[in-house]
């Protein structure tokens, strides 16, 4: 089951009972008047397959082209391409300096401790790529919990295997907690009604966090969080091409934050060093045959937020990043960027918060443009014996971007090369958002539309070789609907889940939509807990998608349907373990996402948890 | 008594007078072929002529019915190709001629031209001793739906789908696209990167799906595929009743590429001939093959030389860096284009075009581009030579060639180029994730005559006629 607010104020509330909790990504609750967020806590995602695309598959908006399971997942938030969604880990951005993209097979979900999925643009708290929409990957530092050891452990279908091993030490001023998550899989699943089988498809991988926070003195704190992701994969066949390809992932992340925290103001500064490296081989039998790029990138930041008064305040944040990247076909390129950008929250009444937001960027590899957004949004609470709860309307309106990546500018390979002269991209955006709360669940609606210019499409030049050129214009409007609710009928609790978004997304100069975008996507989930056994139902519609950009061709819908039946015992002598059996894709739907990559038709799964 | 005398004379007379006339009867109807004849109302009728005549004549009216039988021969078939009424006829009393009626049957299969003889072979049971007779040839009237046009192959998307073939008529007035899915219901494979040609197949090479499709060139009906033995296939021809395909072999492997020699008849791989990196297109020139190694994943710059009677490598020939297309010109020499080096390849180096002796297999001469030009598509029509270079198509002549500097045709797209019989094919691949288009420009004023919409990445041109 899942929360979400338009604001920060309920998600305040609710954590208020618990042990106290830092969360690292601040940005995230202040200054986000106006925005639609989702938030997933890790009960939601902890139980369900690891890979982000996964989690966000059934439980967001966002569309994916899945490459198969374990391949290359890349997303579409409301239409926008791969390159304009970003991630962020703990408040620094991790998409790749080489692609700009992030593969959502390549991120584990279980050792973090929730994940938020913002709509929208970002582009001035977060920096480059966060267009479409934003996923916030956090750790929490929760103090005052003692000895803690959290095991998992899964085996499924084709051969996969899961485990988990979580350990964490909490006392008043020190925290500890260390994570890893394994996952391998044959992936050998038969393509339905075929004699085929995915033999080229097993995957595994490693994931392993540590984190650490230290209480300096009452004003002053210190975490350290760490995150090492090791992947080696074999990229699927198609239903009509063999392939023999192989991939290697290693991506490191380390944060090291000081917060200082004063009556007026908080300031956190950060200092992250960011490693991203791949191989790919096209024969994986072929060990010193491959391609590769890596990039390694240093942070330093500081976020200060000068509260004036009780209605008004002013965050600053200074960003320098340095980077350096190599590989098999770019040269080795270094990239210097220093940002400064402001925002200011203002009360203008009882109920309503507006924000105005700058940000300017310097870069030594490309000219980036002032960014500058505004929103607004009123929150009103009515007396809890009405129907309605809570009202809230909001918009946001801003200016976003996406910079060149060192691909982009720096490529030289077989039939392709770089552009040195690329500008960033420009997606100018707004979205209007409604939310409804009774005393049985939430309602909320977000209205969205926005027009990109200088969108960056590799084309063959006069020579025949293909070329980054900032060419294409896009214009995309939605809409987004979620609706959540619970009925307890004494001790039989329902709880359903559903969000629908419709989205058109063209290109402007042939008015197509551009290829794989759909204009449909819709989630269910239905849950049934009679005291120690849950059954949860979920459901995914992914609509028609085209697959020529001249729109002459289709790829059908379809519709995958889940269900998990676990048992979690609450007696003080069981509750340690739970056990979960899951039947995936029940109805044995032959479906596509991508064209002639067919997926699994029914498999199974068992998952054990153990806490102490 | 006088009376009874004369009753009896009479009778007598009687009898004599008819005996005499039916003896008369018989001499009359003793036809030889000097007095009868038959002829046909045309030499040669179509298919679809409906009725066709034979007429017998007799010379002297017949003094009784009198029926002839006929036999029927020619390569024409009976109840096939035509039906008669029957295998005999009658001259009534009194005629001269009877007619013969044949219906022609006009199917729609595809047939060689058939002839019909009508023979008269007896006469009221008697066998004639010279009988006569008359052939007329019966003409079809039906063609292959791809007899007279071209043919365009579209590799289709990488790694997933299908390549297809598109067929544009003579005239140039539609495209047929997908004609293989059409008449089969099935597919071609992945990346269809060339077609080779035989007298009557078709041999559709699928490069990622690793098969060779043969198909009747005309009616594009399959005759079976060829889906083992191949490894990255590229381009394939004909020569000596056998086929020859280039294949890369796998990517990691520089040392592994050869070619593929199929028995024509048998449709399978009998042999494979161990070659260096990257064989690309090929040529026959009725005695040797020439195959250009373009260098596959890598570099190459060398030309095989190989026997069809052999079938081994005969002579490598060094030319310039990445040779990707080779043509005859009128006097037998061989002309190899080479792109050059790219500079993702190491240091740049520009193209070049070489013109080999196919008597001594030698280079006699040697033409360089500039150092980043890298020219592709070489053509070789009425003694002019073209290939495209940056989106332009340039020309020079056979005989004193030099390397021209003003462009015939400018702002192209190209991912494919043929010149035939004055006339330019120009292959656009448009954004390369859509449906590309064939180009036709009439050379003798470079206008643009039309474009069609054909499939996904459009690369190559071929003729049926």
């Amino acid at each position: 089951m899942w929360i979400f607010s338009t604001t920060a104020h309920s998600q305040l509330d609710s954590l208020q009972q618990l042990p106290e909790v830092i969360i690292s990504d601040v940005s995230l609750t202040d200054f986000s008047t106006g925005t639609t967020t989702t938030t997933l806590r890790d009960s939601v995602f902890y139980n369900q397959a690891t890979p982000l695309q996964q989690t966000l598959l059934y439980n967001s908006l966002i569309y994916f082209k899945e490459n198969g399971p374990g391949g290359v997942s890349s997303p579409s938030f409301r239409g926008t391409n791969a390159s304009q969604t970003a991630v962020l880990w703990n408040g620094i951005s991790i998409n790749s300096q080489l692609n700009g993209q992030t593969d959502f097979n390549t991120i584990s979900t279980r050792n973090y401790d929730n994940l938020v999925v913002r709509h929208g643009g970002g582009s001035i708290p977060y920096g480059s790529g966060a267009v479409g929409g934003s996923i916030h990957l956090n750790n929490t530092t929760k103090y005052n919990t003692g000895f803690k050891t959290k095991l998992l452990e899964s085996y499924g279908s084709f051969e996969t295997y899961a485990a988990q091993a979580k350990l964490s030490y909490g006392t008043k001023k020190f925290y500890i907690e260390t994570a890893l998550d394994g996952l391998q899989s044959e992936n050998d699943f038969k393509y339905l009604d075929t004699n085929l089988r995915n033999d080229n498809g097993a995957y595994k991988t490693i994931n392993g966090n540590l984190n650490f926070g230290f209480k300096l003195n009452k004003h002053h704190q210190l975490n350290v969080y760490h995150n090492t992701f090791l992947s080696d994969r074999e990229f699927s066949r198609t239903l009509t091409a063999v392939t023999f390809d192989g991939y290697e992932d290693e991506n490191t992340r380390t944060l090291l934050a000081w917060t200082a925290k004063e009556k007026a103001f908080e300031s956190v500064t950060r200092l992250a060093h960011v490693f991203e490296s791949y191989k790919y081989f096209p024969d994986k039998n072929v060990d010193d045959f491959y391609f590769y790029g890596k990039a390694i990138r240093y942070v330093l930041n500081n976020e200060f937020k000068y509260q004036f008064n009780t209605k008004t305040s002013l965050k600053t944040i200074a960003d320098l990043n340095i980077t350096s990247a190599e590989g098999s076909n770019i040269e080795e390129s270094n990239r210097d960027v220093i940002s400064g950008t402001a925002l200011l929250e203002h009360k203008l009444s009882k109920f309503i918060i507006g924000t105005l937001q700058l940000k300017q960027e310097f870069s030594n590899d490309y000219e980036s443009p002032l960014l500058y957004g505004i929103s607004a949004d009123y929150l009103s609470a009515f007396q809890k014996e009405n129907t309605i709860r809570q009202f809230g309307i909001g918009f946001n309106a801003s200016k976003n971007f996406r910079a060149p990546t060192f691909n982009d500018l720096n490529w030289n390979g077989a039939g392709a090369i770089g552009n040195p002269d690329l500008l960033p991209e420009i997606t100018y955006q707004g979205e209007l958002n409604q939310t409804l709360k009774f005393s049985f669940g939430t309602f909320k609606l977000a209205e969205f539309i926005s027009y990109s210019e200088n969108l960056i499409q590799w084309l063959p030049n006069q020579q025949g070789l293909f070329m980054p050129n900032n060419i294409k214009d896009s214009g995309n409007y939605g809409i987004e609907a979620q609706f959540q609710a619970y009925y307890n009928f004494g001790s039989h609790k329902f709880t359903t889940t559903t969000g629908y978004t419709y989205v058109e997304a063209k290109d402007l100069s042939t008015n197509a939509q551009f290829i794989y975008v759909p204009k449909h996507k819709f989630i269910g989930s239905l849950g049934y807990n009679y005291k120690s056994l849950h059954l949860l139902y979920q459901f995914l519609y992914n609509g028609e998608v085209f697959t020529k950009t001249d729109n002459s061709e289709t790829l059908g819908g379809y519709s995958v349907s889940n269900v998990n039946l676990s048992f979690k015992p609450k007696s003080k002598g069981l509750n340690w373990f739970t056990i979960q059996l899951s039947v995936n894709n029940i109805f044995n739907k032959n479906y596509q996402n991508i064209a002639f990559r067919p997926n699994p038709g029914r498999h199974y799964s068992i998952l054990l948890t153990q806490s102490f | 008594m006088k009376t009874l005398k004369l009753l009896m004379l009479l009778v007598l007379t009687a009898v004599f007078t008819v005996s005499c006339e039916s003896d008369d009867d018989g001499m009359n109807t003793d036809n030889s072929n000097g007095s009868i004849t038959i002829s046909a109302n045309a030499t040669t009728v179509s298919e679809d002529a409906g009725e066709l005549l034979f007429t017998v004549t007799t010379t002297d009216a017949v003094l009784v019915d009198t029926t002839y039988e006929i036999a029927l021969m020619g390569t024409a078939l009976e109840t096939e190709d035509y039906t008669v009424n029957s295998t005999n006829f009658t001259i009534s009393e009194g005629e001269t001629t009877a007619v013969i009626t044949v219906n022609i049957i006009d199917d729609t299969t595809v047939e060689e031209a058939e002839t019909i003889e009508i023979s008269v072979i007896s006469e009221n049971g008697e066998s004639l001793t010279n009988p006569i007779s008359e052939t007329v040839t019966i003409t079809d009237n039906d063609s292959f739906a791809f007899e007279a046009g071209i043919l365009i192959s579209n590799e289709g998307p990488f790694g997933s789908g299908f390549g297809t073939v598109s067929y544009i008529d003579a005239n140039f007035t539609a495209v047929d696209n997908d004609i293989y899915q059409d008449v089969n219901n099935d597919n071609l494979g992945n990346i269809v990167q060339s077609i080779g040609f035989s007298e009557t197949n078709a041999y559709v090479v699928a490069n990622v799906g690793n098969k060779i499709t043969v198909v009747n060139r005309f009616s594009f009906e399959e005759i079976t595929k060829i889906e083992t033995g191949l490894m990255n296939p590229r381009f394939m021809i004909t020569a000596n009743n056998k086929g020859y395909v280039t294949n890369w072999g796998s990517g990691s492997d520089a040392t592994d590429d050869y070619i593929a020699v199929i028995d024509l008849d048998t449709n399978t791989i009998t042999t494979t001939i161990p070659v260096s990196e990257g064989p690309e297109e090929l040529l026959f020139d009725g005695t040797n093959i020439y195959v250009a190694h373009q260098g596959g994943f890598g570099v190459n710059n060398e030309i095989s030389v190989i026997s069809p009677v052999t079938d081994a490598v005969t002579n490598t020939i060094t030319v310039g860096k990445a040779p990707n297309s080779l043509q005859l010109d009128a006097s037998g020499n061989l002309w190899v284009l080479s792109s050059g080096q790219f500079s993702y390849q190491g240091d740049e180096e520009g193209g070049s075009i070489s013109v080999i002796n196919t008597s001594s297999n030698t280079v006699t001469t040697t033409y360089t581009f500039n150092q980043t030009e890298h020219p592709s598509y070489l053509n070789i029509d009425n003694n002019a030579v073209y290939y495209g270079l940056n989106g332009n198509v340039y020309k020079g002549a056979t005989s004193s060639f030099t390397i021209p500097t003003d462009a015939e045709l400018t702002g192209l797209n190209l991912y494919g180029m043929v010149v035939n019989d004055n006339t330019l094919y120009a292959c656009d691949p448009n954004d390369f994730s859509s449906n590309g288009s064939v180009h036709i420009y009439d050379l003798t004023d470079n206008s643009l005559t039309t474009s069609f919409t054909v499939g996904v990445l459009p690369n190559n041109v071929y003729f049926n006629n």
